[in-house]
């Protein structure tokens, strides 16, 4: 009888690539450890190619059946927000988020971990482990990532990843697949026996909220959406891929609402929104060194305020708040510390 | 050999979980390897005694969530414990045993 797979049971290992495409490995066999996996709660990555269909008239109504066209992945990953727990120690889903922000985190020993922009591309390999072993195991390789978007103020931190891979690589395909498809492996390998995971997520809930200065108690739920535009070009000549990362302009916005007040500090908030003064917002969530995320966005340009009767108490929204860098070389619009 | 976890909680494969600062745990070479590199905060056992925790404050602080309220002297062994554990990472990441 053939066995199924519980999709709870569902690992994801992630790898950073020194080469755009290649899975890490060492003379075709890949490096893959227990070290990289990184719990989620959602993975998905779906290839799609679709048939060119001629468009010649034959005569009928029926279609002529095509020929295939180009093989186009994408991921989408969500987990939650852990850091380590030890300070200074990179969190799990480090490969992603350094995909993200485009490049490699600055470490601090015992202090933090702090992410920062830049406009290279790194990509990552995600692994796609299931249980049974026998059931199809996957990988795409050449990933990158187009976005993050952080929810904060809820009771369980997340963040979702989302981009696009070079090629989609299994057990199933694996003797038949092409040389780009295969990413340098000569053979697919298994999971690892030993994933190693760390870290809990703090209550999203508990932190520091400082807008322009000030702290607030009253902030409630909030998104951080960081928008790189990356993207692998599907107009390559002579290719069935992508071709190698192109990226567009970086958008960090942030949304959140919090309960109105007649307070100075959020009269001056709605103020700077009207008149256009860019503020810096920071996110702190958790209390407890080493396992809390800062979120610091600077230049951010406020949307003008928009109130909610919905609740019993006055709501007032901030949408679509862009941060920008505060030069052009700063690349600082955003900075992720785990501390 | 034995290693102590200084960490908030980790899990290596299915049978090791570390939830206490100060835990101690047997590894082989490679599973010390393989724990380390995946992030897991950990400080051969020698060097941890070094340190000087004693057996009272590992009981109080056995979670990292009560550290908020430990002493300055203890969040300073802390400290040393933790450059412990990235030294021992630095160590392996580049190849080392």
């Amino acid at each position: 009888m053939a066995n199924s797979s519980n999709t709870r049971i569902q690992r994801l290992y992630a790898q950073n690539e020194t080469t755009w495409g290649t899975i890490p490995n060492t003379t075709g066999v890949a490096t893959l450890a227990g070290s990289n996996c990184c719990r989620m709660s959602a993975l998905d990555i779906q290839l799609a190619q679709q048939e060119i269909v001629r468009s010649d008239k034959t005569g009928s109504l029926g279609i002529t059946m095509g020929i295939l066209g180009r093989r186009q992945v994408t991921f989408t990953t969500k987990m939650s927000l852990t850091p380590n727990g030890a300070a200074g120690t990179k969190p799990d889903m480090d490969p992603l988020l350094t995909a993200l922000m485009g490049k490699a985190p600055t470490v601090v020993a015992s202090t933090s971990v702090t992410y920062g922009l830049d406009d290279q591309s790194p990509s990552v390999t995600l692994w796609d482990f299931n249980t049974p072993g026998t059931m199809t195991q996957r990988c795409t390789m050449g990933a990158i990532v187009k976005t993050g978007k952080f929810d904060i103020g809820v009771d369980e931190p997340t963040v979702e990843f989302t981009g696009q891979g070079l090629a989609v690589l299994d057990t199933d395909i694996f003797a038949t697949a092409d040389t780009i498809s295969k990413g340098g492996l000569t053979a697919f390998p298994t999971e690892p026996a030993s994933p190693v995971t760390n870290g809990t997520p703090p209550p999203g809930f508990t932190g520091t909220i400082t807008l322009d200065g000030n702290t607030y108690t009253t902030y409630r739920t909030g998104t951080i959406t960081v928008d790189v535009d990356r993207e692998l070009p599907m107009d390559g000549f002579n290719s069935f891929y992508g071709i190698a990362p192109a990226a567009g302009l970086r958008n960090v916005t942030t949304d959140w609402s919090m309960y109105d007040d007649d307070s100075a500090t959020l009269q001056s908030l709605k103020q700077k929104a009207y008149t256009g003064t860019p503020v810096t917002l920071a996110f702190q969530i958790g209390t407890v060194a080493g396992s809390t995320w800062l979120f610091t966005l600077k230049n951010v340009l406020l949307a003008k305020p928009k109130f909610d009767y919905s609740g019993k108490r006055r709501v007032v929204a901030f949408s679509a708040c862009r941060a920008h860098d505060t030069t052009i070389g700063a690349k600082d619009a955003i900075t992720i510390a785990v501390q | 050999m034995t290693y102590r976890f200084v960490g908030f909680n980790s899990d290596i494969g299915d049978s090791i979980r570390l939830i206490r600062f100060g835990q101690s745990v047997e590894l082989s070479d490679e599973q010390a390897r393989n724990a380390v590199l995946g992030g897991c905060a950990l400080v051969p056992d020698e060097a941890f005694t070094e340190i000087g925790f004693t057996a009272a404050e590992l009981t109080s602080f056995a979670s990292v969530g009560s550290h908020e309220r430990a002493s300055a002297d203890f969040l300073d062994r802390k400290k040393r414990a933790l450059l412990a554990a990235h030294d021992l990472r630095e160590r392996l990441e580049g190849g080392g045993e």
